[in-house]
């Protein structure tokens, strides 16, 4: 018994050693990513006036470098294709954990997808595991049952297998990420994939049963974070190929709080209307966003003044 | 609580101290641990079904012990039937009961006539199948006079709900088992790096090996209209690794647990991809349930001594019950059945025991003739596994029918290479060690220690990465 004990404390230890190589791999990670936002956010190199937020929408439909070129804010785009309000929240509470705290934040929307009990939105995840060598990021995967309480000392139990992959990350053509942290379609769709893009006229009918009420919790909650830290919010409903979708707006708006403001995009516009103006039926072309974004530049000024 | 759990990493430590440097003086106390740490286990899970094996064990431990004392044959029969029944009862009224409610309902709205379905929302306890059959083993011994009741209710309890085997077996016979709680266990040094060398074998067929295929498994087979016949082909071979990874994964933590605490458990795997007939095959994959059925089942109806027709008739039967004990869908019943044609050439043909001996058992790699047999064999299981995994009877067909047309022939465009890679490196280890107990007993014996443990640790941190924090369930659990 004491020989296999001794032994087996030996190999423990030497286990608990030898896996710590793979300290390599994990900071080589985060080295290797494209999108460094997040570690930026990290490193409280995000000091900037405006801040905005949203899935996909966000990030196709507006331009954060015309908003800081017309309105000399200081303006960055945190928005992640495909994240939900719980992500937002996430990005906002580590943003004004690590840099100075934005004047406005600019929240893109996404429709009846909003709130939806649905997983078309998500919490990016993926987005975190490359960044695990931070501690808050360990921390947070760990409370969120991402990753295993004893991934705090077994390094293997951090790394994913994918980081085993010793390749730079490159953005495919249509994600390249500009400067200011958007990632408008700067490439024209294909007319073959456009053709079968035909606006759509149906007035929809928002369900409310089919929201999921944490979400709608937490965007509160976003809102009271905003207001805690005296950050203007601007919550913006965004165009897409078809008419104006006035019932999610309705039920949107019952979510407001009074110091939040709602930008919608102007609904008479013929732009909105045109097929050159979007790259499928949810997000805009580039010419698209810059009209969208002008719009909202137009939002921010007059407000502010 | 599962095996690949932080929960069980904790559990395993505490309960060895506890057996062997606390309670190692008493057997009845080292037994009671035994039957504590095995209730914690389980109601780990459920505490609530605890109550089942508690009510099982008492109901064969008394017929145990009526069966001694009464000699009239019928009274004693009986007995043996009560049991049956009782076992039976549970196990049926939990897996089975909606089952036969939906097809009955479904048998008369055939015929014409509507009836209102009343089934019931059961949870199915884990493991029922398996201490079901171990606990029916006891008493169809005693009764048999193969086995002396015992008189010790802790001893009987330890071997019902023994918890490194209570959930997913092997399903242990009394005969084995049993005896083994009459003795004090020594401690011994090689059995015990035996075991912990087989638990991490096992760990590693069910996080790296099982849980990477089930990935691609569940994609192909949740969305097969989606892919080209050669994808399907994956998908099936990938299950193929995950079913075997997830169970024999299972089977060798559970071995290798057991003799940490210095107990023998039987083999239930014994490389049964390496097979060159069904039959062999069947010799090779869960043992211990296949044994189980040919001794309370295939044997008391005749067995092959009968003419062609009882043959016949028997083997239909055994393979049949077999794929229903799996569950209650038509799917696993037309596996057995499946697995029943493949068998019955080789048991007319009076060849189902040819192949008994190891494959290529004094040579280093198999000749032309056994690799042959070999694919045969595998793709033949290869096939019977997806009606295994799919969800229903026309689910299994339609698979079929989208993987057998000319798209079998293209290149698949699902080809995760670290995968294949892995798969590949497996079955070599499998190859290698096929003549052992488990795969990597002795293997790099012969090597310098640091070679051997260089080995291990990569194994270990190869299993951590794969885990990646997230405890995926034993496939077997369901049954």
């Amino acid at each position: 018994m004491k020989q296999f004990l001794i032994k087996l404390v030996i190999f423990a230890v030497l286990f608990f050693v030898l896996e710590k190589v793979l300290w390599f791999v994990i900071e080589d990670a985060s080295v290797r990513t494209y999108d460094k936002r997040l570690e930026k956010i990290i490193n409280g190199e995000i000091n900037k006036d405006i801040i905005i937020l949203g899935s996909s929408r966000g990030a196709r439909n507006i331009l954060a470098g015309e908003i800081e070129k017309k309105t000399g804010l200081k303006t960055y785009n945190l928005s992640y294709l495909g994240s939900d309000i719980h992500f937002h929240m996430y990005m906002l509470k580590t943003l004004l954990k690590n840099n100075i705290t934005p004047k406005k934040i600019i929240l893109s929307t996404d429709g009846k997808f909003q709130f939806a009990n649905d997983s078309s939105l998500v919490f990016r995840y993926d987005k975190l595991n490359p960044l695990v060598k931070y501690n808050s990021i360990l921390k947070k995967l760990q409370t969120d049952n991402k990753k295993s309480k004893a991934s705090s000392c077994f390094y293997a139990l951090r790394v994913q297998l994918s980081q085993f992959n010793f390749k730079t990350q490159k953005a495919s053509k249509l994600n390249t990420l500009d400067s200011f942290g958007s990632k408008p379609y700067l490439y024209k769709n294909s007319l073959k994939n456009k053709k079968s893009l035909n606006f759509d006229e149906t007035n929809l009918i928002y369900n409310k049963n089919t929201e999921n009420l944490l979400k709608v919790e937490v965007f509160i909650k976003f809102q009271e974070l905003c207001i805690e830290n005296n950050i203007e919010l601007i919550c913006v409903i965004n165009p897409g190929f078809r008419t104006y979708d006035y019932s999610f707006t309705k039920r949107f708006k019952k979510t407001l709080k009074k110091e939040t403001r709602l930008f919608i995009y102007d609904t008479l516009n013929p732009v909105y209307k045109s097929i050159n103006s979007f790259h499928d039926e949810s997000h805009l072309s580039f010419e698209g966003a810059k009209v969208l974004t002008d719009e909202i530049i137009n939002f921010v000024k007059k407000e502010s003044n | 609580m599962f095996f690949n759990s932080l929960d069980f990493a904790i559990f395993l430590p505490i309960v060895f101290v506890l057996y062997w440097f606390i309670t190692q003086k008493q057997l009845k106390l080292q037994n009671a641990l035994i039957v504590l740490a095995s209730y914690t286990f389980y109601g780990w899970w459920d505490w609530r079904f605890l109550s089942l094996i508690v009510f099982s064990s008492l109901i064969d431990f008394t017929i145990g012990l009526l069966l001694k004392k009464e000699e009239h044959q019928t009274k004693r029969k009986l007995l043996l039937w009560l049991s049956i029944c009782i076992n039976l009862g549970f196990l049926g009224f939990f897996k089975y009961y909606n089952f036969f409610v939906d097809n009955f309902v479904q048998a008369f709205s055939f015929f014409g006539s509507e009836i209102q379905s009343n089934t019931l929302n059961i949870i199915l306890p884990v493991g029922i199948s398996f201490y079901t059959f171990q606990t029916l083993s006891y008493t169809i011994d005693v009764y048999k006079g193969k086995l002396k009741p015992t008189r010790d209710l802790t001893a009987f309890l330890a071997f019902v709900s023994f918890f490194p085997q209570l959930v997913a077996g092997p399903i242990e016979r009394a005969t084995n088992l049993l005896p083994q709680f009459y003795k004090k266990r020594k401690f011994h040094y090689s059995k015990a790096v035996n075991g912990c060398k087989q638990i991490l074998w096992g760990l590693f067929k069910k996080v790296v090996i099982a849980d990477s295929c089930a990935t691609y498994a569940n994609i192909i087979f949740n969305n097969h209209e989606d892919f080209s016949g050669s994808n399907l082909v994956l998908g099936a071979i990938f299950f193929t690794f995950q079913i075997y990874g997830d169970f024999s994964g299972y089977s060798d933590i559970a071995i290798g647990t057991s003799r940490l605490f210095g107990f023998d458990l039987k083999q239930n795997f014994a490389f049964p991809y390496f097979s060159r007939d069904i039959a062999e095959f069947w010799r090779r994959w869960h043992i211990s349930l296949s044994t189980w059925f040919r001794d309370y089942l295939y044997i008391p109806l005749g067995g092959s001594k009968g003419g062609t027709l009882m043959k016949v008739r028997n083997t239909f039967i055994i393979f049949i019950v077999s794929g229903f004990w799996h569950g209650a869908n038509w799917t696993f019943i037309a596996w057995g059945f499946l697995n029943a044609l493949y068998f019955l050439p080789l048991l007319l043909t009076n060849k189902n025991r040819v192949n008994t001996n190891v494959v290529a058992e004094n040579s280093f790699l198999p000749s032309i003739n056994e690799l042959f047999k070999m694919a045969l064999t595998f793709s033949l299981t290869v096939f019977a596994w997806i009606f295994f995994r799919a969800e229903s009877i026309s689910h299994a067909f339609s698979y079929i029918d989208a993987m057998l047309n000319e798209s079998i022939f293209k290149i698949p465009e699902v080809r995760p290479k670290y995968i294949l890679i892995l798969l590949v490196l497996f079955m070599v280890i499998e190859w290698l060690g096929r003549r052992n107990y488990f795969a990597i007993e002795t293997l790099f014996a012969k090597n310098p220690q640091f070679i051997k443990w260089g080995f291990y640790i990569l194994l270990g941190i190869t299993i951590l990465v794969f885990s990646n924090g997230e405890e995926q369930e034993f496939i077997y659990f369901q049954f």
